[in-house]
């Protein structure tokens, strides 16, 4: 019965009702699509960065995150690794000696990182094979290397060439090899292209003398959302001789920056709906003040205060729904394009994307909470602005009201 | 006449001019306080990358510059130096022998372009002096002295006075290395500059590598106006060998200049959506405010007030609250960001995302007059076109219609 009444208030006054949903509903697309963009944009990085290079999770030498020395070492045995391979929340394990060498050929030089890798894990887990574009991927029992394509330009080099690497071994011994490059591979991480050296971890453990032993364990948990209480578990099992890094801690680059661009666009979402919330208010006010002596005449017939109040609360909250379901209409196809369409960046932001270590998509994150949280965000907006009309209409002078004079304040 | 009738009846509601206001000041202080964050990063990263990395002009060997070879160096080095010296509007320069090599002490080894510099020209070229953290700036005394940034020494585990070396492939083509003591620790604001440079003197380095001259002459100018920064450029590549390339920091770093100007395009982008959300407002405001007045404006009409003086009279009421709106939000605004301004806003707690870009940790926010005309232009502009709607709407009515109107 109130919400009939209420339904049919709303459009006595057509124009106004839809202009305020309108609003809200422009609020509700843009941040739902801004927040969707940066979510996804987010995620794709994390996976991305994490595939080819830190992981999510690192096991390591507690001394190894400030030294990066060959000789802050981890075992490279089964048992030593069994316990994260029995969590199930991992699904990828794999082992990496990561250290730095002179890279020589002909007359060039240059420092390069060496990363031992398992080649068939390392596939699974990144893809690499894909990102060859000469030559070939690496095998096991390889003594041969894989370049990246901005180093192998630096170098001169190309498949089939030799290239010296040379540097610190394990326990001051000396780490030099001669190999030749097998493959080289290009990938959007332009830093990293510049200076990565793929070497099978068989390999490395020999160059390096380590022994049995490899720097880190890079480990990635089935769903991003699992990483935290995988960690958790991790730090149970291994504590305090190995130190559990997660990928936050591991590029601290790409987390804060991340949380700058979150924080940055939350900001601008909150100002966007507090200035339509702004316009909610007054509509919601007009909507109560214009209406005085209707109401003085509902209450002189006997309506109970609070019904009053619960009108005016379900009137705005059907402004408010149709808000909501307009923009939810105009946003979700556009969401679901967005989805199997990513924007694909071209140009200079391209190439600034690409120089900062991202992909130049924006893909978008589809995740309920992203909904969610929109919804609540204009509920609240609204509450806010019922609580002065809710207090005027409390308030009303049944006497004053009938005789209809006093408009606004 | 006119702009006082309508000035008078957009305070008849005070309430509801006093929300439409609240609603401008809120969303311009936000968007106003976005842009001054967005251009006080920009011009921190700016001028940090032109302090610290590229100066305003930069002469290498054409070769050098696409890949850097120890072979490649300036042509004609010495008579070029002069000319520069004896250009009017070059304030310092910094000759610098370059070379890419790796430092290694006991504990760990990294990959690095060693800088061998002539120390009074680089201390007066960039600011690199004054940023030693420990330590003193290098001298012509002791044997080979190096400057490391912090963030080598904590990963090579260095102290003042630890010995690092330093190896890199010669003029020859065979491996040069020299033992070297760390003099002192510097920091710059971009972590990939720190984590890729380290500094020694010049005649050091020029006595392994086994050929002399420089490889790169960075180049402040006392005036960086871009007129007078286009004309420096001109004056000194005319002067230079045609196989030395001589760029300005816009073409060393094309990134930053490109993201100076996507900044631009994003800003704008934001303010209109703010206008547009605050249109929407000021649309409905106008309509309510109109068609109460129904009757009102039945009565002009009928007593032979031209429709096109009515139409004026609503976009003036539109306007006006659009330039009160826009007048107080600014006013706020200059002063928020001049608080800002002053007190800086401190980002530590994000110093490694920001200092990827090279930006300090603290920010000072910084709105240019250019972008608060903008702002104030587009807020009127939208009002404006903001009360066309509801004046049309209440033009189509009859006078006597519109006087028996009831509300």
């Amino acid at each position: 019965m109130l919400v009939k009444l209420a339904w049919r208030n709303l459009w006595r006054q057509k124009r106004r009702t839809i202009l305020t949903a309108a609003a809200l509903a422009l609020a509700l697309v843009l941040s739902l699509m801004m927040r969707a963009l940066q979510e996804g944009t987010y995620s794709a990085n994390i996976e991305n960065s994490a595939r080819f290079y830190t992981g999510l999770i690192q096991l390591q030498h507690p001394e190894f995150g400030e030294s990066q020395s060959i000789d802050d070492l981890l075992p490279g045995d089964d048992g030593f690794i069994a316990p994260a391979r029995a969590n199930p929340e991992l699904e990828t394990v794999l082992p990496r000696i990561e250290s730095f060498a002179l890279a020589a050929s002909g007359d060039k030089s240059k420092g390069v990182m060496v990363l031992g890798i398992d080649p068939v894990g390392e596939n699974l887990y990144s893809g690499l094979k894909e990102k060859v574009i000469a030559g070939a991927y690496l095998a096991a029992e390889d003594n041969q290397v894989l370049v990246g394509e901005s180093l192998a330009r630096f170098m001169k080099i190309g498949v089939g060439d030799e290239l010296v690497l040379y540097g610190q071994g394990y326990r001051g011994q000396t780490a030099a090899g001669l190999y030749h490059v097998k493959g080289i591979v290009s990938f959007p991480m332009p830093q990293l292209e510049s200076q990565l050296v793929y070497l099978p971890i068989a390999a490395a453990k020999v160059m390096y003398s380590t022994g049995d032993q490899v720097t880190s364990w890079v480990l990635h948990t089935n769903e991003l959302s699992d990483l935290d209480q995988a960690v958790a578990q991790l730090k149970q099992d291994y504590s305090p001789d190995v130190n559990v890094r997660d990928w936050k801690d591991l590029s601290p680059e790409t987390a804060q920056q991340i949380q700058m661009d979150r924080v940055g666009g939350i900001f601008l979402m909150y100002i966007l709906y507090g200035v339509v919330g702004f316009g909610l208010f007054a509509t919601i006010l007009m909507m109560t003040l214009e209406r005085q002596r209707e109401f003085g005449v509902m209450l002189a017939t006997g309506l109970v205060r609070m019904k009053l109040i619960g009108l005016v609360a379900i009137e705005s909250m059907c402004i408010g729904a149709i808000g909501m379901v307009i923009g939810l209409v105009v946003a979700t196809p556009i969401l679901l394009y967005l989805l199997y369409n990513p924007i694909e960046l071209t140009g200079d932001n391209a190439k600034m994307m690409v120089e900062a270590g991202f992909e130049p998509i924006m893909p978008v994150l589809l995740e309920p909470w992203l909904f969610i949280n929109q919804l609540v965000i204009v509920f609240v907006m609204l509450l806010i602005c019922l609580i002065y009309p809710m207090f005027r209409i409390y308030r009303l002078n049944l006497v004053s009201a009938l005789k209809g004079g006093a408009h606004a304040d | 006449m006119l702009i006082k009738l309508a000035w008078r009846n957009l305070w008849r509601n005070k309430l509801r001019t006093g929300i439409m206001l609240g609603a401008i000041l809120f969303g311009l202080l936000g968007v106003v306080s976005m842009i001054g964050f967005m251009t006080g990063l920009m011009d921190s990263m700016l001028k940090n990358a032109i302090d610290w990395q590229t100066s305003h002009i930069q002469v290498h060997h054409v070769a050098y510059a696409d890949n850097p070879e120890i072979k490649d160096t300036i042509v004609d080095f010495e008579q070029l130096k002069a000319k520069i010296a004896a250009d009017e509007n070059v304030a310092e320069f910094s000759a610098r022998f370059l070379a890419n090599g790796m430092i290694a002490s006991a504990r760990s080894t990294r990959g690095i372009q060693i800088n061998g510099i002539n120390l009074d020209q680089e201390r007066a070229t960039t600011p690199l002096a004054d940023n030693i953290k420990q330590g003193e700036w290098l001298s012509e005394q002791g044997r080979n002295p190096v400057l490391v940034s912090e963030k080598t020494a904590s990963r090579l585990r260095l102290k003042i006075g630890s010995k690092v070396v330093l190896t890199f492939t010669n003029a020859a083509g065979d491996v040069a290395g020299a033992a070297f003591r760390v003099r002192g620790i510097f920091k710059t604001p971009s972590t990939s500059f720190d984590d890729g440079n380290v500094y020694v003197r010049k005649a050091d380095l020029i006595k392994l590598a086994g050929i002399t001259g420089a490889h790169e002459i960075a180049i402040v100018l006392k005036d960086p106006s871009s007129d007078a920064l286009a004309a420096t450029l001109v004056r000194i590549s005319q002067q230079s060998n045609t196989t030395n390339s001589v760029q300005d920091w816009r073409q060393i770093q094309p990134l930053l200049a490109s993201m100076a100007g996507s900044m631009r395009t994003s800003n704008a982008i934001m303010l209109g959506i703010f206008v547009v959300a605050m249109g929407f407002g000021i649309v409905n405001i106008m309509l309510m405010s109109v068609f109460e007045r129904t009757r009102e404006f039945g009565v002009l009409m009928a007593i032979g007030m031209q429709k096109h003086k009515i139409f004026s009279l609503i976009i003036l009421e539109s306007m006006l609250l659009g330039v009160s709106g826009g007048v107080i939000g600014i006013l706020g605004c200059v002063a928020l960001i001049g608080i800002l301004a002053k007190t800086g806003i401190p980002l530590g707690a994000l110093a490694e995302g920001l200092g990827t870009y090279g930006i300090d940790t603290v920010l000072y926010p910084y709105v240019n007059v250019a972008d608060y005309q903008m702002v104030f232009v587009t807020i009127v502009f939208a009002s404006v076109v903001a009360a066309i709607y509801p004046a049309r709407q209440i033009l189509k009515q009859r006078p006597a219609q519109a006087m028996s109107e009831k509300h």
